[in-house]
């Protein structure tokens, strides 16, 4: 039988053999005065990203290499999307292309 | 941009350019623009006008229900002159600029009307908001007797030439001569997007004139 106190131990070990995969993470982008903020973002695959639009007019967030995209993101709203397994790499607004940011691969 | 283009562009914009460019200055909102109009009490220092001023033209400072107007009336005339791109624009790159035109300044100006509603203010034309909207209408008169490349570069040409003027505008007069808080915060929120404007129709003059 296992000692009450130690129970919780085990749980903790238990849950540590599941190391190896990295809970998602949420990450908030910003788009305020036509820059992304942070404009460059650490990542792994599965973590989910909020592009959240402070301008008065709607922006895109697009991967470079087409491989997603968030669609429109009218004027004080956001999109949602997540991090593919080749997520990383740069990103820029379809509509605005002098406004670029990327995507990291998070250690 | 060749000399022939440059020369249309500036025909085409010289009204409504001028008019931000020089005309705040002493903007008492007289319709005449008589030479001998006072400045705002307790105006800050003077600021140089830019590059192509007339002689005798000393910029000073407008009232923030000046500034509200012109900003209207800015938006209001580049978004006029996206929507006559949208219907003679023949470049599909033209066409996409002027379709963002619209809803960009669009949305400026809806947030525009909304800060100045909430703040009591009560927009006040002036020599310049109104040499904006009449040269606005001049261009795009012009404009209208253009087609085909002849008419896409004639918009893209005066669309630069507006948007360095506005940027200009804005760093010289606008936020400087803004009291409200608010108000001068706007001013500074708009400005990245004529500066992205300016160089999306920079990337397409470039463009049009390697296509030449």
């Amino acid at each position: 039988m296992i000692p009450r106190l130690a129970r919780p131990a085990l749980l903790a070990a238990a849950l540590a053999g599941c190391a190896g995969a990295e809970r998602p993470a949420r990450h908030e982008i910003a788009i305020q005065a036509f820059v992304y903020q942070p404009a460059s973002a650490p990542v792994r695959p599965g973590d989910t990203l909020v592009f959240v639009n402070r301008d008065a007019v709607p922006h895109t967030a697009t991967a470079a290499d087409g491989a997603w995209d968030t669609g429109d993101i009218p004027a004080n709203a956001s999109r949602t999307v997540v991090v593919g397994e080749n997520g990383v790499g740069g990103y820029k607004c379809a509509y605005h292309p002098t406004m670029t940011a990327t995507l990291t691969q998070a250690r | 941009m060749n000399r022939s283009t440059r020369t249309l562009a500036l025909a085409l914009t010289a009204p409504a350019l001028l008019a931000l460019a020089a005309g705040c200055a002493k903007d008492d909102g007289n319709a005449n623009g008589s030479a001998d109009s006072t400045a705002v009490a307790a105006a800050p220092a003077p600021i140089p006008p830019p590059p192509g001023t007339p002689p005798g033209v000393q910029p000073s400072t407008v009232t923030d229900p000046q500034i509200a107007a012109i900003v209207v009336t800015a938006n209001a005339t580049d978004s006029a002159g996206g929507v006559l791109a949208l219907e003679k624009g023949t470049h599909a790159r033209v066409k996409e600029f002027a379709q963002r035109m619209v809803t960009d300044h669009g949305g400026v100006n809806q947030q525009a009307v909304a800060l100045v509603t909430r703040l009591g203010v009560t927009p006040e034309e002036s020599n310049t908001s109104r040499q904006l909207a009449q040269g606005g209408q001049q261009t795009r008169q012009q404009l209208a007797g253009l087609s085909g490349n002849g008419f896409d570069r004639g918009y893209i040409d005066a669309e630069v030439e507006y948007h360095e003027t506005v940027l200009h505008a804005i760093d010289t007069t606008l936020i400087p001569s803004a009291q409200n808080a608010e108000l001068k915060a706007l001013l500074q929120q708009v400005r990245p997007a004529i500066q992205a404007h300016l160089e999306m129709a920079k990337a397409i003059q470039k463009e049009l004139q390697g296509a030449q």
